[in-house]
């Protein structure tokens, strides 16, 4: 690239390298700062070193913020892969209506989040409620989905899956039209079934996709929030409290930015350990990056 | 590689001065005979916004000096904007909120209390709860607005079918009603044999599960002469027995006979839907309810113990410090303005603290029952980690303490004690 290309190349790469100075690498250092510092927005910070990571390393709220934001992403995390990957090979089969099944399965994910959350408080009213009325017609006694510690994590997994399968599916979807068409010609004049079509062409294939879908999915799941405080509150008791919730009720609700802060910084470090984990997989040979 | 980045760099610092003459102070310059623009910062999402907006309206459309901005938001949202803003020296020049919160404001420094001074409002003018509610360590730091508090909203209709003649006054008549209100599909009630509790048609009684659920008890609490905090506002000193009480009885309603949707979660939908008879909700669902075809009234919260009380708090109107004298008195001029018109205010449900617009305001339907509860209401304490301890989201002790009596139906006993240390850790926490 000569010097002239170069200059050019960097004019068009500086209104998004300005935003990102201003909008994310700005807070974020201005975020890592703050975690060192005992601040509640209005007064100026008090430099305390470690002391908030100390704090949160002994504060039992914040573990089970953890323990909960983990189990939310054992229970949506595989259906949002899985269920994608199995949605995307439906609908990419020559079947009538395809388009219309595709757009429906789609359209949540053009839905708010916060919506998302007002949506399936209505579908999980234990009374009169839609889950519950079609549940009472198999016979099964009603839930109290949003109000018992022991469903209202999984009522919030499922309101996501349903939000987010779509757009895992349209990934997906790029993924198999990317796979050629005489790899599955060839495996059907040796004789192979669908299913081993799925496991041995479909899924390896589809490798460099999955690992894309799941650290997106990773990411979105670690930073659920909306939802968790529309529906429950992070309730019933701190059964639906997640990591982002703990960090906004600490910072914008208790305004201690500081504090919060470094729970952002708890976040942000198990989001980039996801990322190296990822990279690490890839690099390993086994996925062409 | 390093000429490349020194390019890039000063492009970047080339266009960010750009922008930044761009878009600063210079470009927002007012003309010099442009009215002066004051920004009001007030958490009405529903229609009480809608109110307001139009008084604002009013307000501008007579006073050509000033035009006045209003920013709705959640209230939780709107605080964190608040702070931020006055950080970063430009304040909202008035700013709404209700009494519980004037403490943790007032002690972060960032309310005025010398401007309120200048309004030279009579306690005489007001309802006497929402002038306390106005002070914080002997200093008035707002302008009374309103005061909304827990009401029995019942259906006539469903009352009429039930032979019942009037609302509820106390315990006994509250947990009889509700129970020749409930009906299952076989058209039992629940002290009749062979009532089904799982195929409940219509409910006698609907109220919220959270936060609102410990304002209930809180009520309770106060009408068996308790209080919840101690005097330093650091211990949470309620006496337990009538804690106990206060939770037993709501109870009741929901395990013991079954006239309470478990977990409901919209008592004011399931109400206008005619599936519960009674609720328990504040004057903000009035305007909603008037344009139902639901035949509805309102009555006082039941006196289950020996004395009244219901839960219930305000607006109020602060004006945040700032340095520029003339923008914190134009806001004093229209907060003083908003409570002078203040009768159009209880087109929003809530009810005017003047006391010269509280009697248009009865013609109103529905807000006799409120009026005449502003007395004896009361007031969560006005404590520096009012927000904290009265969170309405986890992790909350007042939300955790009313889910485990009426979601799991927990000995009150143990339910008090674990409020009281999750309380006393949080005020004694520097």
């Amino acid at each position: 690239m000569g010097k002239t290309q170069g200059r050019i190349a960097a004019l068009f790469l500086a209104p998004y390298l300005c935003f990102f100075l201003v909008l994310r690498l700005g807070p974020t250092l201005v975020g890592l700062f703050a975690s060192l510092t005992s601040w509640n927005i209005v007064g100026s910070p008090t430099y305390i070193g470690l002391r908030n990571f100390n704090t949160l390393a002994q504060d039992q709220t914040f573990a089970i913020a953890v323990k909960n934001t983990l189990y939310f992403l054992l229970l949506a995390g595989p259906a949002l892969v899985v269920g994608s990957l199995l949605l995307a090979v439906m609908v990419n089969q020559k079947i009538p209506g395809k388009r219309l099944v595709r757009t429906a399965i789609f359209i949540p994910y053009a839905v708010m989040p916060a919506i998302v959350g007002v949506i399936w408080n209505w579908m999980d009213d234990p009374h009169f409620g839609l889950i519950n009325y079609y549940l009472g017609k198999l016979g099964i006694a009603p839930i109290a989905w949003l109000a018992d510690p022991t469903w209202a994590m999984p009522a919030i997994a499922i309101a996501t899956v349903w939000w987010l399968a779509g757009y895992n599916m349209i990934i997906y979807l790029a993924g198999l039209q990317d796979i050629p068409d005489e790899v599955y010609e060839a495996a059907t004049v040796d004789g192979a079934r669908t299913f081993q079509m799925f496991w041995h062409i479909t899924v390896p294939l589809l490798r460099p996709t999955t690992m894309i879908v799941t650290l997106l999915t990773a990411i979105t799941l670690f930073q659920i929030f909306d939802q968790v405080l529309v529906m429950t509150g992070g309730g019933p008791g701190t059964s639906t409290l997640t990591i982002v919730q703990y960090l906004y009720v600490q910072a914008f609700q208790n305004f201690n930015l500081g504090y919060g802060a470094a729970v952002g910084v708890a976040i942000f470090v198990a989001l980039v350990a996801v990322g190296v984990v990822q990279r690490w997989y890839a690099q390993r040979g086994e996925v062409p990056t | 590689m390093f000429g490349r980045f020194a390019t890039t760099l000063g492009i970047l610092t080339a266009l960010l001065f750009v922008v930044g003459s761009v878009i600063g102070p210079r470009a927002v310059a007012a003309p010099a005979h442009a009215p002066l623009e004051l920004q009001v910062y007030g958490g009405w999402t529903g229609p009480d916004g809608d109110v307001m907006r139009n008084m604002v309206s009013q307000y501008n459309a007579t006073h050509s000096s000033v035009h006045v901005t209003l920013t709705t938001l959640q209230w939780s949202p709107l605080f964190s904007k608040f702070l931020t803003q006055v950080r970063a020296g430009s304040p909202p020049d008035v700013m709404a909120m209700h009494w519980q919160d004037v403490a943790q404001f007032a002690s972060l420094g960032v309310l005025d209390p010398n401007i309120v001074r200048q309004a030279k409002l009579k306690s005489s003018d007001f309802s006497s709860t929402a002038w306390k509610g106005t002070f914080y360590k002997g200093k008035q730091y707002a302008l009374p607005l309103d005061q909304h508090m827990h009401g029995l909203f019942y259906n006539k209709t469903l009352f009429s079918k039930a032979h019942i003649k009037s609302p509820p006054a106390n315990g006994k008549e509250w947990v009889a009603d509700a129970i020749k209100l409930t009906v299952d599909s076989n058209g039992k009630h629940p002290n009749q044999k062979g009532f089904n509790p799982n195929s409940i048609k219509t409910y006698g009684l609907g109220f919220l599960f959270n936060h609102h659920a410990f304002y209930q008890w809180y009520a309770l609490l106060y009408q068996q002469g308790g209080t919840f905090m101690d005097k330093s506002g650091k211990r949470a000193d309620f006496n337990m027995t009538y804690g106990a009480n206060a939770w037993r009885f709501l109870e009741n309603f929901v395990f013991k006979y079954h006239v309470v949707p478990t977990a409901e979660s919209s008592p004011i939908n399931d109400f206008v839907a005619q599936r519960v008879a009674m609720i328990i909700d504040g004057p903000w669902e009035l305007p909603l309810l008037e344009k139902t075809h639901i035949a509805w009234a309102t009555a006082p919260y039941p006196q289950v113990f020996k004395r009244r009380a219901e839960w219930g708090s305000g607006h109020i109107l602060t004006i945040p410090k700032q340095s520029n004298a003339a923008r914190e008195k134009a806001g004093l001029s229209f907060a003083k303005w908003i409570i002078d018109h203040s009768a159009q205010w209880s087109t929003s449900g809530n009810i005017p603290v003047l006391k010269k617009v509280l009697y248009p305001t009865r013609t109103y339907p529905g807000r006799t029952a409120f009026i005449d509860m502003m007395p004896t209401e009361v007031a969560l304490p006005d404590i520096p980690k009012g927000a904290q301890v009265f969170s309405a989201v986890a992790p909350s002790p007042i939300l955790t303490a009313a889910q485990a009596a009426l979601l799991r139906d927990e000995d009150p006993h143990s339910i008090d004690s674990t409020l009281k240390s999750q309380v006393d850790s949080i005020t004694s926490t520097p």
